[in-house]
């Protein structure tokens, strides 16, 4: 029972794909001797003996490699090794090749082939006949209906029969063009070829290009090319070459347009990956700084990228992080937003429980904090977990600002949130409730202003505010230059002729207006999604019961925040749970009484208290 | 299931048990500024409100929404009832607003129901309801309290509250009259250490400004010494506060004026400033300004000999000197305390004057009483004693003590040098 255990626990863990490479073919092999169905749900039960076995052979073979500088004899001692487990298989395949030329003509795979290439191939694996190949591509991409898929086919050094796949559009022409498909076809190039591993002596001699790897199994090969990358296959080979040729059209680096700083860098994040992750190497220049890549989304598997710095982050935050990201089971994921919403803790809570950023300074100063950033293709958002509430309301001018003003632009902050969410609800508490509140001068010019109002002030004030959020929408879909002119005209042009109309007073304008310029102040677009919800429950409750029904309103929402969690993380933090508190929250202090972690996330250097760490 | 029915419950109850019935939208309510009380002549009082214009104003577009505040009129209305809280119900069946005091202003009693003992009877159900503050301003009325609530208007402005208040901040500025609220009066009618005090005001309506005659000589006259109403002068406002109203019980028997006010509140210790103007002591037909403030709380000494009481109040203050007519070089170390001696005794005249008036009228207003009673061990003796019966017969020593600290902007004064003829 141990056992099993440990294995399945080993199975979740995720280990690097570099030392998987090697052992991918003696898995598989053994996999597919015994489950031929591919029943990927079988896997961790019955398994579990293999993968240590798996692993050990791994260690050997590698270090035999180095020793060894011929692949081919590396191959034979490990097939040598596999023994049972594996179909025997010969290492030099080129011998096949006068016998491949007899089933070329065949055009589909029938009679004349290999059996060991059909039990291959239906098991998903690179056959070394490449009409089986090429027709199982054919199929698996329905050419000729799907046009975008490109087949070449070419023969190597006017020899060996060989074709490339690729996504046209996807890849870079230049590279095809100049540097895989002339040099294969130069028989000047296979002068020294002899019987030997073709694919090893291609990859070593033949092709200039940075990035090349040799797959077995299709399950990997087609998401690769659809990728971009180009993958090449060789008669008589077990194998598939896949050559780095992605390539597409993609946007420059620009501004970022959500999150706008005076002082600091102007750059943003965009919708490529690899761009993207650049741009926070060239900020974290760490060898800790770890890059894991994921797959998402069950059809249209985009790529993730988990960032994080190995020796700050928690361990078991990376863990879960990636526990989440693997088991989602969604087949449609697009951006990092629909990720945000597939990985949080309680998707029924108001507030954001990741904070997404434009900015690559930010997400670097989430990773040097211990964060763990999650960077997802096709999105210039990245998010970071874990957060809290307070994180949210920074902004990363706080900190390239001297502490005074960051400071200063902070409270700031902390008062807009406070004026977005309570004005309008305490405003109604105010007039149907506490008149006595007021100030009597004010009051009169109240009673003046509202005098000529015939509704409520329920309903005028729900008016006005919903009438801003039309604004605010309108504005935000009104394509480019117009949206900026209806959004000040509109409002302007609104407010005054709600006035004249005598639809609303003219106070309320104000309220309106200054709720509106609250809510702006808050950084994070999610957060101010939210606040803008909670300020209508403020209404109905000010409405209702008056400070009374405020005070009881801040109380569900405060009790509902301090059950929140993000990641293990609870919301309120550094406050409620107390932990050790890290002084940038909401004052801030000279930059060198400021350590950079927070000790509510428990990060590795730090603890917070809060949680036993492992180890100790 | 069970969760989401206790939520449930939780938030009708949430809304059951209060908030709702009581949201009045501002503009459901008549917000009462002023409130006179006067004796009725159909019925026992007669009471009068004064209250907002309900006119719209800011919601005609363009220049009407410029000055939402200014150009506020306001309605009086009155009514004879047989209390206060029957004139309310009176009021509402003509105005069309539920009547609200918690803005009240002042409330404004005449003089006649405070001479006739009236002023208990009617305070309590003031005190009682729940919407008229208890920090809101008292006035005594010195004729019609109604005639008083009509006149108040703004002076200088368009809004009655801030003259309203404003005109009782000046209290601090002179010291000619006090601020004092609806819970001072009420709540010393029933003490036993002191009696109450109430704000004078009154409708000046000019008849002392005597336009022509003889012209003033170089004598002048205390400042202040006048009761509320009596202000020789013209125009301006036209109501004023000046001076107390001395109350036994709930009964008025006396008043101050302004300037023995001054001297009350020196010896409480609420003196903020004011200006005394007194006789050059070398040369008395020419005056020496000076601006007095308290220097710290008086010192009061209360014992007994037997049942007779002796207090001993001894006044610390301090002044600056405002002007000196007559050029006399009196900033040395060594003139100055001619003036200072002189000042003191005049203010321990005055004051000694205004004890003695009090004692006459056996109240203490100088809040003896709260030095005398601990010299009781129990509130019962004290109570058996009877202080408020007792204080006419009390022995009352003053003492002045008063420094002058800077001369204004001069530290030298010269003569007034004239041609040779007038030598």
């Amino acid at each position: 029972m141990p056992n099993i255990l440990k294995a399945v626990i080993d199975l979740f863990t995720y280990k690097p794909p570099q030392k998987f490479k090697a052992e991918e073919y003696s898995q598989d092999q053994s996999q597919s001797s015994e489950n031929a169905e591919g029943n990927d749900s079988q896997e961790n039960t019955s398994e579990e003996i293999d993968w240590q076995k798996i692993l050990r052979q791994a260690d050997d073979q590698q270090t035999r490699e180095n020793n060894q500088v011929s692949g081919s004899a590396a191959n034979t001692s490990k097939q040598a090794k596999d023994g049972a487990a594996s179909t025997g298989r010969p290492a030099v395949v080129i011998r096949r090749r006068n016998r491949q030329k007899k089933g070329a003509g065949q055009g589909s795979q029938g009679a004349g082939i290999d059996e060991r290439d059909i039990a291959l191939i239906k098991n998903g694996m690179v056959a070394p006949n490449i009409a089986v190949n090429i027709e199982y591509v054919k199929q698996k991409f329905s050419v000729p209906k799907n046009q975008d898929i490109v087949i070449r086919e070419f023969n190597v050094a006017k020899r060996i029969k060989a074709f490339l796949v690729f996504v046209d559009g996807m890849m870079d022409k230049t590279v095809i063009n100049q540097f895989v498909l002339p040099q294969l076809m130069d028989t000047a190039n296979f002068k020294d070829f002899s019987q030997e591993d073709i694919l090893d002596y291609i990859i070593r001699n033949v092709i200039s290009i940075y990035q090349v790897s040799r797959i077995k199994e299709y399950s990997k090969i087609i998401p690769q090319i659809l990728n971009g990358v180009t993958a090449l296959f060789i008669d008589g080979c077990n194998e598939a070459l896949l050559i780095e040729s992605r390539g597409f059209e993609k946007r420059s680096i620009e501004a970022p347009r959500t999150e706008n700083v005076i002082r600091g860098p102007q750059e943003g994040f965009t919708e490529n990956l690899r761009t993207n992750l650049s741009l926070l190497r060239k900020i974290i220049k760490s060898e800790k700084l770890i890059t894991e890549i994921l797959p998402v989304g069950n059809k249209n598997r985009i790529n993730c990228a988990l960032v994080y710095l190995d020796d700050t982050a928690d361990p078991e935050l990376v863990k879960e992080v990636k526990r989440r990201i693997r088991n989602i089971k969604y087949d449609f994921v697009e951006s990092s937003g629909m990720l945000e919403q597939l990985l949080e803790d309680n998707p029924f809570m108001l507030f954001p429980q990741v904070i997404s950023t434009e900015r690559p300074d930010r997400a670097a100063s989430f990773i040097m904090e211990g964060q763990v950033v999650i960077v997802c293709e096709g999105s210039p958002f990245v998010i970071a977990v874990p957060v809290t509430f307070f994180h949210l309301l920074h902004s990363s001018e706080d900190t390239m600002l001297r502490w005074q003003y960051g400071m200063f632009i902070r409270l700031t902050r902390f008062l807009g949130v406070l004026i977005a969410s309570l004005v309008p609800g305490l405003w109604m508490a105010l007039v149907q409730f506490h008149s006595e509140m007021i100030p009597t001068p004010l009051l009169l010019s109240i009673l003046k202003m509202r005098e000529a109002v015939p509704f409520p002030v329920v309903v005028e004030v729900l008016l006005m505010e919903v009438a801003f959020e039309l604004i605010r929408e309108g504005g935000i879909r009104v394509p480019g230059l117009i949206g900026q002119t209806l959004g000040i005209i509109g409002a302007l042009i609104l407010g005054q002729a709600a006035v004249a109309a005598g639809l609303v007073s003219p106070i309320l304008i104000i309220i309106v207006a200054i709720t509106g310029i609250g809510n702006f102040v808050i950084p994070n677009y999610s957060l101010a999604m939210a606040i803008r919800i909670i300020r209508f429950f403020f209404i109905f409750m000010g409405a209702v019961l008056g400070f009374y029904g405020i005070s009881v309103g801040l109380t569900i929402l405060l009790a509902l925040t301090c059950s929140m969690k993000s990641f293990g993380v609870p919301f309120l933090a550094p406050f409620t749970p107390k932990t050790r508190r890290s002084s940038d929250l909401i004052v801030r202090k000279p930059l060198y009484k400021q350590p950079v972690t927070g000790n509510y996330l428990d990060t590795v250097s730090r603890r917070s208290g809060l949680y036993h760490k492992r180890g100790e | 299931m069970k969760r989401i029915f206790s939520m449930l419950l939780l938030f009708v109850m949430l809304f059951m048990l209060t908030g709702c019935y009581d949201a009045r939208d501002v503009n459901d309510a008549a917000y009462i500024l002023l409130i006179g009380i006067d004796r009725g002549i159909s019925d026992k009082f007669r009471v009068t409100f004064k209250f907002p214009a309900f006119e719209a104003g800011g919601a005609q577009g363009g220049s009407g929404g410029e000055s939402p505040g200014g150009g506020l009129s306001y309605k009086t209305l009155t009514i004879d009832a047989p209390s206060f809280n029957a004139a309310l119900e009176l009021a509402n069946t003509s105005i069309p607003r539920t009547l609200n005091f918690m803005h009240a202003q002042f409330i404004v009693i005449s003089e006649d129901i405070a001479k006739a003992g009236l002023v208990g009877e009617f305070l309590a159900p003031i005190v009682r309801n729940s919407s008229i503050r208890y920090s809101t301003r008292l006035l005594i009325a010195k004729e019609s309290a109604a005639e008083f609530v009509e006149l108040l208007e703004p002076f200088g402005g368009s809004d009655i509250t801030r003259m309203c208040e404003n005109l009782i901040k000046q209290a601090q500025e002179t010291g000619l009259f006090a601020d004092l609220t609806l819970y001072d009066l009420h709540d010393c009618m029933t003490s036993t250490y002191h009696q109450p005090i109430a704000v004078l005001a009154a409708v000046n309506k000019g008849e002392n400004f005597i336009e022509k005659g003889p012209k003033w000589d170089t004598k002048y006259n205390i400042p202040g010494d006048y009761y509320a109403g009596d202000v020789p002068r013209k125009k301006g406002s036209k109501v004023e506060l000046l001076g107390l109203a001395v109350f036994n019980g709930d009964r008025m028997v006396g008043k101050l004026t302004g300037h023995e006010s001054r001297l009350l509140a020196m010896a409480k210790g609420n003196f903020k400033k004011g200006t005394y103007t007194i006789p050059d002591p070398k040369r008395p037909e020419l005056n020496v300004d000076l601006e007095v403030r308290e220097a710290r709380r008086p010192d009061v000494k209360v014992w007994f000999e037997g049942e007779k009481p002796f207090v001993k109040l001894k006044l610390y203050l301090e002044g600056d000197i405002h002007s000196i007519q007559s050029g006399i070089h009196y900033e040395t170390p060594e003139m100055l305390p001619i003036i200072e001696r002189a000042f003191e005794r005049f203010i321990k005249r005055e004051l000694d004057k205004t004890i003695e008036k009090t004692q006459q009228l056996n109240c203490d207003v100088f809040h003896f009483g709260h030095t005398a009673v601990k010299k009781f061990a129990t509130i019962q003796e004290w109570e058996a004693y009877d202080w408020n019966s007792r204080y006419k017969d009390a022995k009352i020593y003053t003492e002045v003590d008063f420094k002058i600290r800077r001369t204004g902007t001069m530290i030298y004064s010269s003569k007034i040098k004239y041609a040779e003829e007038d030598k």
